[in-house]
């Protein structure tokens, strides 16, 4: 287990430097970075000269990511322009996303199996059906739109009642007090829409690969072995079927990760949470380099990190692949 | 469908002919993906010629301020008065004429990739692959916002996007490319037209491409189904397509705040881009069993 | 079997991470009284009218008032939410890095100011801070500030003229000196002040600042007149804490203090109804009664005052989660707004107004002629109609700069102008040299009339549908548009338009309008020259007398109208809002919503 634990780290490491100086090449190519700086006329010239000094900017490109990779790796990631710490706003920034990408990766991922699962033991049946077709919208809907539409229902639910079902703004309420558990709910309370965004298009994804695999398997020797042996449908669905069934799914949550994020991102943007999505939408708009790069390689660490975790449990649930 | 006196005609002609007929009998079997093929049709020509047709034009303001849709205005108007089914007509032309682009240059760079990495093998596939992987680590919507910006300003506006979202959905169809040529690789007409001087290159492009158009023309749906939701996506974030150029992306963001009232500003144009994204999906699975030679009743 | 049967372990484990993942990252701690559910009473919002009474020193606007409220003797306790859009940079708002409304309207209870001015535009002493004011002299203009003995900071020092001449320095923009004495200049020669004010009329006219009558009082003497003198001292800082804040150097403590990332509570002292007990970045602020507050208690224990971007704010507002809100006007928004069942709303047309700039630098519009062409063509009322009538009936054509409609100075200088004439923009541009080309767009000497509209910031939809019209408009008469937004603001001082459509703030301080159109002025982005402009603010910043003044600032708005330097459309409409547990909030245009804030009471 360890071995494959190191093995994955030996190639997960060099894959996220080179990533990040990838990222630095882009985000240094993407325009002049002390743009928002020269145009606001108050901006005193030694103030640009400073930043400019700050970002290297006199420097070839490898010396200043190198200047910039010493720094990230003592904690430092640099300033944005307006003087803020950058490490300081992404450490509050990323816990907000993370919170909901997971809840709704793992609500989605139950659910998706879930309904997989019972698709392909009831293949062609109108649960099957019904869930292929939902499946199918599912994918074409634009996640933006969607979060904006479970935003107005919300709304619209709120009036109707006359009382406040649903959360729409931010991720907390502002300047709460009382106990953990009223802390708490009130957070799970704003968490509800933008996950229900998240997973009504996720859930399709892992249903419809989840009745593929389990499909294949269904065929397999060993389950109609069992079935041989008499043993339940029940029993052979989830003790043999499934078990196996589950293998791709698990990398597919991994490798789907990232598509995740990007989907967090616009659902933060339509419900205004103060996360990782804000904070990107605020860095490109305001051409602000230093928090650019961070972003893209905390988010390259956070994906190639999931990946990691994907694999160790690829590792855990199919004995072959320790081995190997 | 062929009666049986056409049959013996059949066995005498070149192998490939046939299963471009039989991949065409396939998809029209397909009802549903041959529904959408219309439907998207239809869209598209209504997107590109209607606006030449319709009486109402997308930038000309009126007195019908904020007008619910009616038999004169069928998608209602906005708060200066212009047709919003002229806007939305825009916006889907402008959608459309977007990923259509963004699926021509990543699926080309995707077979550049795909098929010198799986052509070749060795240690320039390992490397065209982690730079695949590379690519796919950060997410689209994220690495588009950081280079829409850029090429908008120095490619004018829309094609800017075109070009930040081309370069970064390559990586799908290089995948599938690859793999494709990995196994073909082995056949043994390569090896008789290696035998017979071919060069790699008129064997890729002669011998190897053709037998992988299926599976490139699923990928170039997936390519455009995703690349319409990326675009949109952009737009709505303000990264993407701006004023005086329009898409649907940036319609929505402009309804969003009129969802509960005028709904019909925010809910309409959201189902165009569902649809559409709906029907290349249907197509492309449509394209995929009929392209798929095990012919299994299973769609996966 | 179902999944939790076969394995419990596993899918206990996902469930319990699932519950602290979400858990992680909830708010901070204190444990009091949390806020109340608001009421789901109807109470239908409307606007009627009620002109704000002119006043004679300054300008007023005019307001759709829901109830004026008398600040009611309702009970004490409670709290509020007050929603602000954007968080300030910092708090220090006379800092020209961090000078902002929001700011503002965050410190407005915890600075003290000496004059506050009301809904009406009349500046109303703040008694708690000086018992009388009085104007001894007006050769050289001697003001003597009486203080109130009861005045103290929360930190225990009184309020005095450490603090009143800390004020006066800070913002009186003399220059930073070299080690031998001389001023310090930057690369274009221009001297470097010392403090990095955003602001300052009024200071650099003072001649000194002293304690009096045994320090009872603080007497101001000026150089020069300077009629605006009541918009002083507001708000008075705190020398003391300000030195703290740059460890002993107070021009750090202006220059580089108090940024909200670095806020330091024990420094933010207060010396009004409120001060500040949290202060979350990125979050929210928290105001609590200031406990060393001498006066009349504030009725509100507790204001929260999160950063919520306006679009978010009538939901916010629907849902409970705020309690005050005061968004830009946008028309979905204040739609929304009104048609929520226990709210009360205002739409106000405040001092900030829109208008757009000719760059006089285009050899284009260098010409006079061009510009009332533009000027005739441009259908300003349509604008109105479409844009910002449906937010309040009672929207209308602006047509004076220095004053709005409803206060005493207003006169309708727009003449020619007041209806779009399309004949006449026709007949000037033929007049000028400019023919109908083949494509319909005018062209003079192979030259096209092609002219670039910029906007400032992409994303305000009022300005982008104002853009969209004028283009239009202008069409007929075969000029072409090209329309922008622009998220930099920097464009207008470095001249990158041709018509640029931005806003000003107006209102109390009629000598600030000296910068925008003197030819000298530091905000005359279109260039436009008329030494007479210049001549007459020079006259109307140093008459005291109000009649005489409000003369000379018309008639520096009719030699604009001449010029055609610059086209005025609307007043831009501002809506306060807030749901009905509250009572009290009135809108004010000049001071901002938080001008009665320790009024407000909750039930």
């Amino acid at each position: 287990m360890l071995a494959l634990i190191g093995r994955r780290l030996f190639v997960a490491v060099p894959l996220v430097v080179v990533a990040s100086f990838l990222c630095f090449a882009l985000v240094a190519s993407s325009g002049d970075p002390l743009e928002a700086l020269r145009l606001n006329p108050r901006t005193p010239p030694a103030v640009i000269a400073k930043r400019s000094s700050e970002l290297h900017l006199d420097q070839p490109i490898v010396v200043r990511y190198s200047s910039w990779l010493r720094d990230a790796l003592h904690g430092d990631l640099g300033t944005d322009n307006n003087g803020s710490s950058v490490s300081a706003q992404l450490s509050r920034a990323l816990p907000v996303t993370l919170r909901l990408v997971l809840v709704a990766e793992i609500v989605a991922v139950l659910i998706g199996v879930a309904l997989g699962v019972v698709s392909a033991t009831k293949q062609y049946s109108w649960f099957d059906l019904g869930t292929t077709a939902f499946s199918f919208v599912a994918f074409a809907l634009p996640v933006f739109w969607l979060a904006a539409v479970f935003k107005d229902l919300g709304i619209r639910i709120n009036r109707a009642v006359g009382h406040r079902l649903f959360f729409t703004v931010q991720q907390q309420s502002p300047g709460l007090q009382g106990s953990t558990w009223h802390r708490f709910a009130d957070t799970l309370g704003h968490l509800v829409l933008p996950a229900l965004t998240l997973i009504v298009v996720n859930i399709a994804t892992y249903s419809r690969f989840q009745r593929a695999s389990m499909l294949d398997v269904q065929t397999a020797d060993y389950v109609r072995t069992a079935r041989g042996k008499g043993l339940s449908e029940a029993r052979v669905t989830v003790r043999h079927a499934m078990r196996n069934a589950l293998i791709p799914v698990t990398t597919l949550v991994a490798l789907d990760f990232g598509q995740l994020l990007g989907g967090a991102v616009l659902t933060e943007r339509v419900f205004q949470w103060k996360g990782m999505g804000t904070l990107l939408v605020t860095a490109v708009t305001k051409r602000d380099v230093n928090l650019m790069q961070a972003w893209l390689v905390v988010i390259a660490v956070t994906v190639v990190v999931f990946n990691l975790v994907a694999d160790v449990m690829y590792g855990v649930l199919d004995p072959r692949t320790r081995r190997g | 469908m062929a009666s049986s006196w056409r049959e013996p005609d059949r066995e005498f002609t070149i192998a490939a002919r046939s299963q471009w007929s039989a991949v065409g009998r396939r998809f029209v079997r397909h009802r549903l993906a041959i529904a959408s093929l219309v439907v998207l049709g239809l869209i598209a020509v209504t997107a590109f010629v209607g606006p030449r047709l319709w009486r109402f034009d997308y930038a000309t303001p009126s007195n019908d301020l904020s007008q619910a849709p009616s038999w004169k205005h069928p998608f209602g108007t906005d708060e200066k008065g212009i047709d919003f089914l002229a806007q939305v007509l825009r916006g889907a032309q402008k959608s459309l004429q977007i990923t259509l682009l963004v699926a021509g240059f990543a699926t080309l760079i995707g077979v550049v990739v795909g098929a010198t990495a799986g052509y070749f093998r060795g240690r320039l596939d390992a490397i065209l692959m982690r730079s695949a992987d590379l690519v796919l680590t950060i997410p689209l919507i994220a690495i588009a916002a950081v280079m829409a910006y850029r090429f908008s300003r120095s490619l004018g506006g829309w094609f800017g996007v075109v070009v930040a979202l081309a370069l970064f959905t390559w990586p799908g169809t290089a995948r599938i490319v690859r793999a494709e040529f990995l196994s073909l690789r082995e056949k043994e007409f390569v090896e008789a037209a290696q035998a017979s001087g071919a060069g790699p290159l008129r064997i890729i492009v002669v011998h190897l491409l053709p037998n992988v158009v299926g599976s490139l023309a699923v990928a170039a749906t997936l390519t455009m189904a995703g690349g319409v939701l990326a675009e949109t996506s952009l737009s709505f974030l303000g990264l993407g397509v701006r004023f005086p150029d329009t898409s649907l992306g940036l319609i929505i963001s402009n309804g969003e705040q009129a969802a509960q009232t005028r709904p019909w500003l925010f809910y309409i144009p959201g189902v165009v881009i569902l649809v559409i994204v709906l029907c290349i999906n249907f197509v492309g699975d449509g394209l995929r069993d009929a392209f798929d030679p095990k012919q299994q009743r299973v769609r996966a | 079997m179902t999944l939790l049967q076969r394995a419990p372990r596993s899918t206990a484990l996902l469930i319990a991470s699932l519950l602290t993942i979400a858990a992680c990252g909830s708010s901070a701690k204190n444990g009091t009284a949390t806020t109340a559910q608001p009421a789901a009473t109807t109470a239908a919002a409307s606007s009627s009218s009620a002109a704000g009474p002119a006043s004679t020193t300054t300008t007023a606007s005019s307001s759709s008032a829901v109830t004026t409220a008398a600040p009611s003797a309702g009970n004490s306790g409670g709290s509020a939410i007050f929603t602000v859009d954007t968080e300030p940079t910092g708090l220090n708002y006379n800092n020209a890095d961090d000078n902002s409304a929001q700011g503002s309207y965050l410190m407005q209870h915890v600075w003290p100011w000496a004059y506050v001015v009301d809904p009406t535009g009349v500046f109303v002493l703040n008694t708690d801070l000086l018992t009388k004011v009085e104007v001894t002299k007006s050769d050289p203009q001697t003001i003597v500030y009486t203080l109130n003995p009861k005045a103290v900071w929360s930190d225990g020092t009184p309020i005095g003229i450490d603090d009143f001449k800390y004020s006066w320095i800070a913002q009186n923009g003399a220059p930073a000196k070299n080690a031998d004495g001389t001023d310090k200049k930057d690369d274009k020669g221009n001297p470097v002040p010392l403090y990095n004010a955003a602001a300052t009329n009024g200071y650099e006219d003072v001649k000194s600042v002293e304690s009096t009558d045994g320090g009872t009082t603080i007497t101001v003497v000026f150089n020069k007149p300077y009629a605006d003198w009541q918009a002083m001292f507001g708000p008075v800082i705190p020398f003391e804490a300000f030195k703290a804040e740059g460890g002993g150097d107070e021009v750090k403590g202006f220059n580089e203090g108090f940024k909200k990332d670095k806020i330091n509570l024990a420094n933010v002292v207060s010396g009004a109804a409120y001060k500040m007990s949290e202060y979350k970045v990125g979050q929210s602020a928290t105001l609590v009664r200031n406990d060393k507050w001498w006066g009349a208690p504030a009725k509100l224990e507790k204001i929260i005052v999160p950063f919520i971007a306006d679009p978010q704010t009538p939901d916010a507002l629907a849902n409970g989660e705020a309690d005050v809100i005061y968004p830009q006007a946008q028309l979905d928004l204040v739609q929304k707004v009104k048609g929520e069942s226990n709210v009360a709303a205002q739409v106000g047309f405040g001092t900030f107004w829109e208008h757009l700039d000719f760059n006089q630098t285009n050899p284009i519009l260098a010409d006079v002629n061009v510009r009332k062409a533009i000027a005739k063509a441009i259908d300003r009322s349509d604008i109105v109609t479409k844009v910002i009538k449906p937010f309040d009936a009672k929207a209308q054509v602006l047509d004076n700069r220095m004053y709005f409609p409803g206060s005493a100075g207003y006169v309708d200088n727009g003449g020619d102008y007041a209806k779009a004439d399309l004949v006449e923009a026709k007949r000037l541009l033929d007049a000028a040299g400019w023919k109908p080309g083949t494509d319909g767009i005018l062209a003079k000497g192979g030259k096209k009339l092609s002219l670039r509209l910029v906007w400032y910031k992409v994303a305000n939809k009022r300005r982008e549908s104002t853009a969209q019209l004028v283009q239009n408009q202008l069409k007929q008469i075969g000029i072409d548009i090209q329309a922008a937004g622009n998220d930099n603001g920097g464009f207008l001082s470095a001249g990158d338009f041709d018509i640029a459509l931005f806003g000003w703030t107006g209102g109390s301080v009629l000598s600030a309008n000296t910068s925008i159109f003197a030819d000298d002025g530091g905000q005359n982005y279109g260039k436009n020259k008329d030494p007479k402009i210049r001549q007459l603010f020079d006259q109307a910043n140093v008459e005291l007398d109000a009649t005489k003044r409000t003369a000379l600032m018309n008639q520096i708005d009719v030699l604009v109208w001449n010029d055609m330097a610059q086209l005025p459309i609307a007043q831009v409409p501002e809506l306060l809002a807030w749901n009905n547990r509250i009572s009290g909030p009135q809108y004010d245009a000049y001071q901002g919503p938080t001008w009665n804030e320790p009024f407000w009471t909750a039930k």
